[in-house]
């Protein structure tokens, strides 16, 4: 595994590059270091999420878009779509999990089991989910206490989820899946660790 | 790509790269090397095992016209047509053992900071032969030279493909065909097949690889009395050859409450051997065999060659249990009454009520059929619970470990 070091977060320097992207855009989240549910829940997250973009727009504007707080988790409620394409990017220090199930760092549409993307991990590493259950799990590289960034895309008109592991190998996997809309996205339930960034990006 | 450059601008990152230099993993056999037949379900549950280092060769058929993949083109052999290329190896039905050793050996090498290499994968193993087929006299077996034609013209494709691949290792996974050849008879008859093939590869690329082998496990019906001579003389073969023992395989869990492994226990056992092979490459001998055993009065303690040194323990969650049991540890004695089973450091101390003439370890003779779970599985007759302290994690199934059971052996008192 490359080794970053303590290298903090890099707030703006993925944002710029990533914008250009985004439709729906949450980058950068540096929170400070804790727990990843109980920073969320006291609002840390909130402050540092004043400074995201939302589809380009002003932070007041996201309370519009409908992104709030709903116990540990910070979701987005509202509507894109159809995507031809999804991007989770999660660059984050998990330091374990809520409880003994699984943790999610980012999830599109968790609520519609055909057409949801989860980044997810457990306490034996971290998987993606695509739609109607398909699951490809990461190569077990570092684990907790090691800041790691890793991803997927779903492309929907290629037919194909792809995932990034933690040190840029990519792998695919065929997945015929039509059309959907993004309704909700949801970051951070149940996980414990600091999210330094993290991107979502529907086209 | 895409999402690798998203992941770069995120994480400031190169992303890894594999070294230069391709290599040719070779390992043949009977249906266990051919792999787990994993349904549909099964194979897309386990798609996370797909690396993109592992390849195959692309556009090679067999003379009916199907295309050759990843498990070969059996007794069938090739028709004229040349490998087109290659691509990331996907199992379309057997999931072949080179293929899951590959991915694990891509994962180990990267856990322990090993140089990263393409493989290309190769099989040429065919469910139920002998070990007489595996070798280029055309005398031996039924079917001639098939095997070694098609090992032959495989490599010859994969050299055409990738000019200069280097053969990296060629395994074997046989001899449930034949344990009914005694042990001195198996040898001879492997270590002129293994010979044959190392020929065939040197050869062709004028590398002579070294040489993989596991070490065959007992039917889950070994009640009848034959010898398993293969399950000796692959101890003596390993020494033979300054092979990678990959272990033994009575420990896997069978589906087909015969002597075939689920998918899990083939991962588990392919990623041991990948796990051996990849302490090899740093230059450390990790063969798990029986060293010179010592016999005093009505004791018998017999060493193993343990990892630095490991102490051996008894598996904490056995799972025989559930399978109708075990005696002994797996420990049987002739001429006397097994009385004691201790664990000393590397060694396994076998105490008996009288001057026993021989110890046997894992080669029971039994029928277990009976004792199959609901859903068919099956442990094998033969059976031990010594496995090697603190097994490494598994790299492709999380959650599990990979516990080096200690091999079947025999002891004939002096």
């Amino acid at each position: 595994m490359q080794d970053r070091g303590s290298q903090p977060g890099k707030p703006g320097a993925a944002a710029g590059a990533l914008a250009d992207l985004a439709s729906i855009h949450l980058d950068p989240c540096a929170a400070p270091p804790g727990p990843l549910s109980g920073l969320t829940a006291r609002g840390a997250w909130r402050a540092a999420l004043a400074e995201c973009a939302l589809a380009g727009g002003a932070p007041a504007r996201m309370t519009a878009e409908g992104l709030e707080m709903r116990g540990n988790i910070l979701r987005w409620t509202g509507r894109r779509g159809p995507a031809a394409r999804v991007t989770l990017l999660a660059d984050a220090t998990r330091h374990g999990v809520l409880g003994t199930g699984r943790a999610t760092l980012l999830a599109v549409n968790p609520h519609l089991p055909a057409c949801a993307l989860l980044l997810q991990y457990d306490r034996r590493g971290l998987r993606v989910i695509g739609p109607g259950g398909l699951q490809m799990l990461l190569a077990p590289i570092g684990g907790f206490g090691d800041r790691q960034t890793v991803g997927c895309e779903l492309d929907l008109a290629e037919g194909r989820l792809s995932v990034v592991e933690a040190d840029g190998e990519t792998r695919q996997s065929p997945l015929q899946v039509p059309a959907f809309a993004v309704e909700r996205v949801e970051i951070g339930r149940a996980c414990l660790g600091v999210l330094h960034a993290a991107a979502v990006i529907v086209e | 790509m895409r999402l690798q450059s998203l992941w770069s601008q995120m994480s400031g990152l190169a992303p890894a790269r594999l070294a230069a230099g391709a290599q040719i993993v070779i390992i043949d056999g009977q249906s266990l090397a051919l792999g787990c037949n994993a349904s549909p379900e099964e194979r897309r549950a386990h798609s996370h095992h797909a690396r993109a280092a592992v390849r195959q060769l692309d556009g090679l058929c067999r003379p009916d016209g199907v295309a050759v993949r990843l498990h070969g083109p059996g007794s069938l052999g090739y028709d004229a047509r040349h490998a087109t290329g290659h691509s990331a190896a996907v199992p379309l039905a057997n999931v072949p053992a080179a293929f899951s050793f590959s991915q694990a050996l891509d994962l180990w090498r990267r856990r322990l900071g090993i140089a990263r290499h393409r493989m290309f994968v190769g099989c040429h193993s065919i469910a139920g032969t002998s070990i007489h087929e595996f070798d280029r006299d055309p005398a031996h077996g039924r079917l001639g030279t098939t095997i070694r034609d098609n090992h032959a013209r495989w490599l010859q494709e994969a050299l055409r493909v990738a000019p200069g691949a280097r053969p990296l290792v060629y395994g074997m996974i046989q001899g449930e065909a034949n344990i009914a050849m005694s042990a001195p008879a198996y040898r001879a008859a492997a270590a002129r097949a293994y010979g044959d093939a190392l020929d065939d590869i040197e050869a062709l690329t004028g590398i002579r690889p070294p040489l993989m082998l596991w070490q065959t496990g007992g039917y889950v019906n070994a009640a009848a009395a034959r010898p398993y001579g293969p399950v000796l003389a692959q101890l003596d073969l390993v020494r033979d050859f300054d092979a990678i023992f990959a272990g033994p395989l009575y420990p896997v869990l069978t589906f087909d409450n015969a002597v075939h492994p689920d998918l899990p226990s083939q991962l588990i056992h392919c990623e041991i051997a990948a796990y051996v092979f990849a302490r090899r490459e740093q230059g450390r001998n990790v063969n798990l065999l029986p060293g010179r055993p010592v016999w005093q009065g009505n004791t018998l303690r017999i060493p193993f060659s343990t990892e630095d040194g490991k102490p051996l323990i008894f598996d904490p969650d056995s799972e025989y249990p559930a399978y109708g049991g075990l005696a002994d540890h797996g420990v049987e004695a002739a001429g006397a009454r097994v009385t004691d089973v201790a664990l000393d450091g590397n060694a396994v101390v076998v105490t008996c009520d009288g001057p026993m003439t021989r110890v046997q370890i894992a080669l029971q003779a039994a029928d277990m059929s009976a004792h199959a779970d609901a859903r068919g599985r099956n442990h094998g007759a033969h059976r031990c619970d010594i496995i090697e302290a603190d097994p490494p994690d598994s790299l492709l199934l999380p959650g599990r470990k990979l516990k080096r059971f200690i091999p079947s052996c025999r002891f004939q008192r002096p």
